[in-house]
């Protein structure tokens, strides 16, 4: 059944993940610039 | 709707995000072979070099005999779990220093021998043999800094110890990560600090320099436990006989005029009240190009540079007393 789903919606899928690859170099860009917010800490 | 529908349109929502999430994770991970990002590499530090102490004052502390690889450089830890050699507890007949502090005093981005603690023990050393035992460690504030002292760094009888103050050791103590396997992942951290870059960039929420300023409101509890930390140290300073002294580090955005004149007046003025001798760099930074300080575009701790200057102008007060 996945696989049918697969060949049913490749293209679909493929705007989708083109959509949120689009997304993330825009985010990638827009927020390349100098260090603005405070030293953040994350303790794992 | 037919159940048929549905489990398609579940279908179309999870399956482009799981191959845009696994694909993105690849990428990044190519990405950052020949890059650095400034969030990627503190999770890294935490999970590399950071476990929980027993104390709860302390949080968390440096895993002892570590190494990894963070912002371009190598940091290793000593049995004792600091960034530095290793030093017997017997003394040596040298005279014996150690280095309180944040991120900043482990320096964070820089190799070690580029750092000012070892600048100033090969300075100090040529006045007399000295040995720094650098204590830094990243993310800590004033009360973690002194309870490290206390469990880790007086059984070793220093002659002096110098606390490094940064504007953010006001903060609280930083609590342990609900979801710490997150931080394994490239592309969490990437988007989880984009994200909040991107808020930070189109709204009103307060920027480094309001939430910096917010940590010495009368009302807040991380100065009042740092007031609390320094009157301790003082105290044990006067009880264990050594030389206690405080060094002011500038925060590096804007050095003229000073963004934090205010809040290092009020250290300045408590640890003088404490009658101990104080440091502030920030007016000797006047005049440096801020960004030309900073390890990355991403990241404004002090570069190697910097930690040239933090050791020139740091020297003499370190020689003003003490045997």
């Amino acid at each position: 059944m996945i696989l049918n789903l697969l060949k049913k919606y490749k293209w679909h899928i493929a705007v989708i993940v083109g959509l949120y690859a689009a997304i993330s170099i825009w985010l990638f860009y827009f927020t390349d610039s100098p260090q603005t917010v405070p030293f953040e800490y994350e303790i794992h | 709707m037919s159940l048929r529908k549905l489990a398609e349109i579940a279908f179309l929502v999870v399956v482009p995000l799981a191959i845009f999430l696994l694909l993105t994770e690849v990428v990044l991970r190519v990405y950052l072979r020949n890059h650095i990002f400034y969030d990627v590499e503190m999770s890294r530090y935490a999970l590399a070099l950071k476990i929980d102490s027993p104390d709860p004052r302390i949080g968390h502390h440096h895993r002892p005999g570590a190494e990894a690889r963070l912002m371009g450089v190598t940091i290793r830890t000593n049995a004792d779990g600091f960034r530095d050699d290793e030093y017997p507890v017997a003394r040596t007949g040298s005279r014996r220093v150690m280095f309180l502090g944040d991120s900043l005093t482990l320096g964070w981005g820089v190799e070690k021998e580029a750092t000012f603690e070892h600048r100033l023990e090969q300075q100090l050393s040529r006045e007399r043999p000295t040995e720094v035992i650098n204590l830094g460690v990243g993310n800590y504030n004033t009360t973690q800094e002194v309870y490290l002292f206390l469990e880790k760094g007086l059984r070793y009888r220093p002659d002096q110890v110098v606390l490094f103050y940064f504007i953010n050791d006001a903060e609280p103590v930083p609590q342990r990560s609900r979801f710490p396997g997150l931080g394994r992942t490239r592309v969490v951290t990437f988007f989880w600090s984009r994200i909040k870059a991107l808020i930070s960039q189109l709204s009103d929420a307060p920027g480094y320099r309001e939430f910096y300023s917010a940590l010495y409101s009368e009302d807040s509890p991380g100065w009042a436990r740092s007031r609390e930390s320094l009157t301790l140290l003082s105290e044990v300073a006067r009880a264990e006989g050594f030389d206690l002294r405080v060094v002011l580090l500038p925060e590096l955005h804007q050095l003229d005029p000073y963004a934090f004149e205010r809040e290092h007046a009020m250290v300045r003025d408590f640890v003088r009240a404490l009658g101990v001798p104080v440091l502030d760099l920030a007016p000797a930074f006047r005049g440096e190009d801020p960004q030309s300080l900073w390890v990355s575009l991403d990241d404004a701790h002090p570069n190697a540079r910097a930690h040239g200057l933090i050791a020139d102008y740091t020297r003499d007060f370190l020689l003003e007393s003490g045997p």
